[in-house]
């Protein structure tokens, strides 16, 4: 990212919250609580461009997806889409240019529903194109994903993981959306196969000017596709930075986790990971201070009592830490 | 390289100490359909020695879970084991009586399966269940004996509070919890020779996945326990591993030392894997990434010529399409199956590109 | 593992199914014998369940009569192939009523909160009584005729199609799929239609075959007590109720009803069991590739 004036994003987020009650805690007694699985998320996703979030379970990735989709409504905060709020937006505009593409392939297509009805339903409901061509595009949408026109006669549970896939791709194109929110697409199928699938999305966003806001915990992957790369602990943007200044530089102890806890494929590189002990505990929405003190090695009496903010390390990397400056590259 | 943890696969793999816990060797398990039977299991020749880990690496439909419960004696109907012998300390279990294998099970070889979210049951406690697998296999052990032996195995996996641990249901656990307790039950008697691990980190978190890893190498410096880890991530097996044997449609393709196969992988499928991993630095970002086309096949009968030919880039029609071939020795602690393996290594250098 | 490739074709796959459940395929065997018997046979032969003869009482089976005649020298055959008629159009009728108001208004309950708390109490209610004690109760308030039969095998099983067709709008509510024709910009109406009904489709066959086999029953029931069809209609039930006086003396009068209502039950129940037997295990035989 250069520090000339960036171009309007496609989508923009500001200080997104979303609250869910949990009726029972568990280990502390059964007092109703107040979970803030999303906590002031802010983010922006640049046209043809990928944004990656990062983050482990209890992050609020998935809660921010479906934020994003509106299929939930946000307690607070706002999301605007082309400038426009998509509160304002009919929903169906909306959904014509905001599309998903899902983890799991087998469960989120229908599975008495032919691929080819598959492809065809979004094309129905926006009345994309007249009846007469709808076929026509299907077929193309099977070519644009690499697969072979006789699969429209299929149904999903005659296809492999990889084909599978494929279609929930085509589905989620074939009314020429601008934005494609990708939750861990490619985590629940076979390795050899990911790749393949990969490919098939940098090389739509190529040709499409596709913006990707890609949700992984697959840090190789997440360095390799993205452009811009979000990371959250609890709900809150911890880190956020261009992928290379991220990789090249990460600064907030957990994001540094994360990294060294992915096993790299290479055995002359074995070490100890990063001491990171526990596990994700969710907190209670009156708790003060930073929610990553009790697993962090760097931190001090001030992260008890401060919620750090997210500030700017270098112009375009921010960090949400007081430590910050601390922490040496690599 | 920081000190206190075993880190050179060299070591173990280059002095096998004594005799292996493991030896199987033709293992065949094999499924009735229509008519036929469905080789899940096509052949597999393995060796695990004390204080070792060997990393098994395989996709969906490469048996690898299956040759796990082979070894258990645990393959469920209609599966059969149909060919092989399983060796444990010397000992044939295909032979075994029934109740003889289930002594062993829980006590000198141990499973963690894959579900922690599903593995234990939801309407007991955890103590309750640790406590169980003692009062199998350690019948002379009193009450008050027992509760401290699970509790002395789930401090050894890191589990903190572990006392009041022993009243929770599974379901008031995160699954990082879970597994370590299920770590904790396959460790309890104490005694194990055999650890086999399937996929026991790919429902956990990356971070979490790290500690359970760190906890396996640590408890096998200390014990000398070999570890059969089963998974589809090469970053785990590189992490982890002494030894890799790759799995592909029911066969071994490829074993070694875990550097040198890595370093030079031999069989096109491991090579196809390992290229497909992005590797910032080796490719650009946002670059295509090598891929190996086409998909797993499903389980058949028959199979004419190597398994993998349809999706080989150094297949040729002869002899790869007729010929189905056999592992070969391609060096010290080396085997593959692949007719064009010496080709393979000629034409590439040291590193892992195609 | 489901084998890739084109599929069959479809007579050929329906066949091959039937042949998989043999019970499935006896049951059909029954059920089409007894439509044949109860639509084909006045096609060639001229029957009169209601000519009453003074000559001809109490005949056995045999000759003239296939199953001989009743205290009133009526054709016992004849009254058999009527009485199908009208067990066969009460069933059907109720049935179609249970299914189409069924299917809505579980559908209704099972997407919208407040449809399900009127709807849901409303069929409690009604299942609290005990079927058959309710449909007396109906028929003795509103009088007895065909139609209000129909009406009151109709109030008695909807609200168990209700509940299943409500807990498979349910099951289906929150998964993936359904998820994912939402976020395409599917409507609520879309969603239940095209994605959510046709997996509930075979709960609901099997739940409308046995409803269809109970109504049979309920029919017979309530015309052997007197609350059916108003005599002199053949229907089954009557005709056991009128035999009660001849069991020693003209069995068959008994025989031929009761065997019917015996044998088209069970075809019904094997029907509705094959059925069960054969939607089932496809729906999770569905496995992964």
């Amino acid at each position: 990212m250069t520090d000339a004036t960036p171009p309007a994003p496609l989508l923009e987020v500001t200080d997104l919250v979303k609250h869910y009650r949990m009726r029972r805690g568990a280990l502390s007694g059964g007092k109703p609580r107040v979970v803030p699985a999303v906590d002031g998320v802010s983010l922006r996703v640049y046209a043809g461009q990928t944004l990656a979030v990062v983050g482990e379970s209890g992050c609020g990735k998935s809660t921010l997806a479906k934020l994003v989709m509106r299929i939930e409504q946000p307690d607070a905060g706002d999301i605007r889409f082309g400038g426009t709020p998509i509160a304002d937006m009919p929903t169906h505009q909306f959904r014509q240019q905001v599309q998903m593409v899902f983890q799991d392939p087998f469960g989120s297509l229908t599975p008495h529903l032919r691929v080819g009805a598959l492809i065809r339903e979004p094309l129905v409901i926006h009345k994309t194109c007249p009846v007469a061509e709808m076929e026509q595009r299907v077929m193309q949408g099977l070519a644009a994903v690499g697969l072979s026109p006789d699969i429209a006669m299929r149904f999903p549970h005659e296809l492999s993981g990889g084909q599978r896939q494929r279609v929930g791709i085509a589905r989620g194109i074939a009314t020429q959306p601008h934005l494609l929110i990708c939750d861990e697409p490619v985590s629940a199928l076979d390795v050899s196969i990911r790749s393949q699938i990969i490919n098939l999305l940098l090389d739509l966003q190529h040709s499409r000017g596709l913006a990707y806001l890609f949700i992984s915990h697959d840090l190789g992957l997440v360095n390799h596709i993205s452009d811009q790369v979000c990371v959250m602990y609890l709900g809150k943007v911890v880190e956020y930075a261009s992928a290379q200044s991220f990789f090249a530089d990460p600064r907030h102890p957990y994001a540094r986790a994360l990294i060294a806890s992915s096993p790299v494929p290479d055995p002359r590189r074995r070490g100890r990971p990063a001491a990171m002990t526990g596990e994700i505990a969710a907190r209670a929405s009156d708790e003060r201070g930073c929610s990553f003190r009790g697993r962090c090695p760097m931190a001090i009496d001030r992260c008890a009592s401060d919620d750090p903010a997210l500030r700017a390390i270098v112009p375009g990397h921010l960090v949400a830490c007081h430590r910050a400056e601390e922490t040496a590259p690599g | 390289m920081t000190p206190g943890l075993q880190t050179s696969p060299a070591d173990a793999a280059a002095a096998p100490q004594g005799k292996p816990v493991l030896e199987v060797r033709g293992l065949e398990v094999t499924f009735p359909a229509g008519g036929h039977r469905l080789k899940i299991v096509d052949g597999i020749d393995l060796t695990i020695h004390p204080g070792t880990v060997l990393g098994l690496v395989g996709e969906s439909g490469s048996g690898k879970s299956m040759l796990a419960r082979a070894v258990l004696g645990m393959v469920p109907y209609p599966g059969k084991v149909t060919a092989g012998t399983i060796a444990f300390e010397g000992r044939d279990l295909r032979g075994m009586a029934a109740s003889q294998l289930q002594q062993l099970r829980g006590d000198r070889i141990a499973i963690v399966p894959q579900e922690p979210m599903t593995s234990l049951n939801p309407s007991f406690r955890i103590g309750n269940q640790l406590t169980e697998v003692l009062r199998v296999h350690r019948p002379r052990m009193n009450r008050s004996a027992r509760i401290a032996q699970a509790v002395k195995m789930m401090e050894l996996v890191g589990i903190s509070y572990a006392r009041d641990r022993l009243h929770q249901f599974p379901h008031e656990l995160s699954g990082g919890l879970r597994q370590r307790v299920m770590i904790a039950m396959a460790l309890l008697c104490d005694n194990v020779q055999l650890l086999i691990a399937d996929e026991p980190t790919t429902a956990l978190d990356v971070t979490i996945q790290a500690q359970i890893l760190e906890l396996f190498l640590r408890l096998q410096q200390s014990s000398r326990m070999a570890i059969l880890l089963i998974t589809h991530d090469l970053g785990v097996v590189a992490q982890t591993a002494h030894n890799v044997a790759v799995m592909y449609a029911g066969a071994l393709v490829e074993t070694a030392a875990v550097e040198p196969l890595f370093d030079q992988p031999l069989h096109p499928y491991t090579r196809g894997l390992i290229a497909s991993l992005p590797r910032p630095g080796t490719i650009a970002r946002k670059a295509h990434l090598p891929t190996i086309p086409g998909a797993v096949p499903r389980p058949s009968a028959v199979r004419v010529g190597c398994a993998f030919r349809d999706r080989c880039t150094f297949a040729l029609d002869n002899p790869c399409a007729t010929v189905r071939p056999v592992l070969e020795p391609a060096g010290p602690g080396r085997w593959v199956r692949c007719h064009r393996w010496r080709d393979i290594a000629a034409m590439t250098l040291v590193g892992p590109h195609r | 593992m489901a084998p890739v490739g084109a599929t069959a074709s479809r007579t050929r796959r329906v066949l091959d199914r039937l042949a998989a459940y043999p019970m499935l395929a006896v049951g059909l065997a029954i059920l089409g014998g007894l439509l044949g018997l109860a639509y084909l046979t006045p096609v060639f032969v001229t029957l009169d369940p209601l000519a009453i003869s003074g000559t001809t009482k109490l005949l056995p089976p045999g000759g003239a009569h296939l199953l001989g005649t009743d205290d009133l020298g009526r054709d016992v055959f004849a009254r058999i192939v009527v009485g199908a008629h009208i067990s066969l159009r009460i069933a059907f009728a109720a049935t179609l009523l249970t299914a189409v108001f069924g299917i809505v208004l579980g559908m209704l309950s099972g997407q919208y909160r407040v449809a399900d708390a009127i709807i849901g109490q409303i069929s409690d209610a009604l299942l609290v009584f005990p079927g058959f004690v309710l449909a007396i109760m109906i028929l003795s308030a509103i009088g007895r005729s065909e139609l209000n039969v129909i009406l009151a095998v109709f109030v008695l099983y909807v609200p168990r199609l209700i509940r299943t067709v409500r807990a498979s709008i349910l099951e289906y509510r929150d998964a993936d799929f359904v998820l994912a024709a939402r976020t395409l910009g599917a409507g609520d109406l879309r969603i239940l239609i095209i994605h959510i009904f046709p997996r509930a489709i075979g709960p609901v066959l099997v739940q409308l075959s046995l409803g269809f086999s109970s109504a049979i029953l309920v029919e017979a029931g309530l015309s052997f007590l007197g609350l059916g069809s108003p005599p002199p209609a053949p229907s089954w039930g009557n005709m056991i109720s009128g035999a009660r006086d001849f069991t020693r003396t003209a069995p068959w009068l008994m025989i031929a009803p009761g065997a019917m209502i015996a044998l088209t039950v069970l075809s019904l129940n094997l029907i509705g069991d094959g059925l069960r037997d054969m939607l089932d295990p496809r729906l999770q035989g569905r496995g992964r590739g």
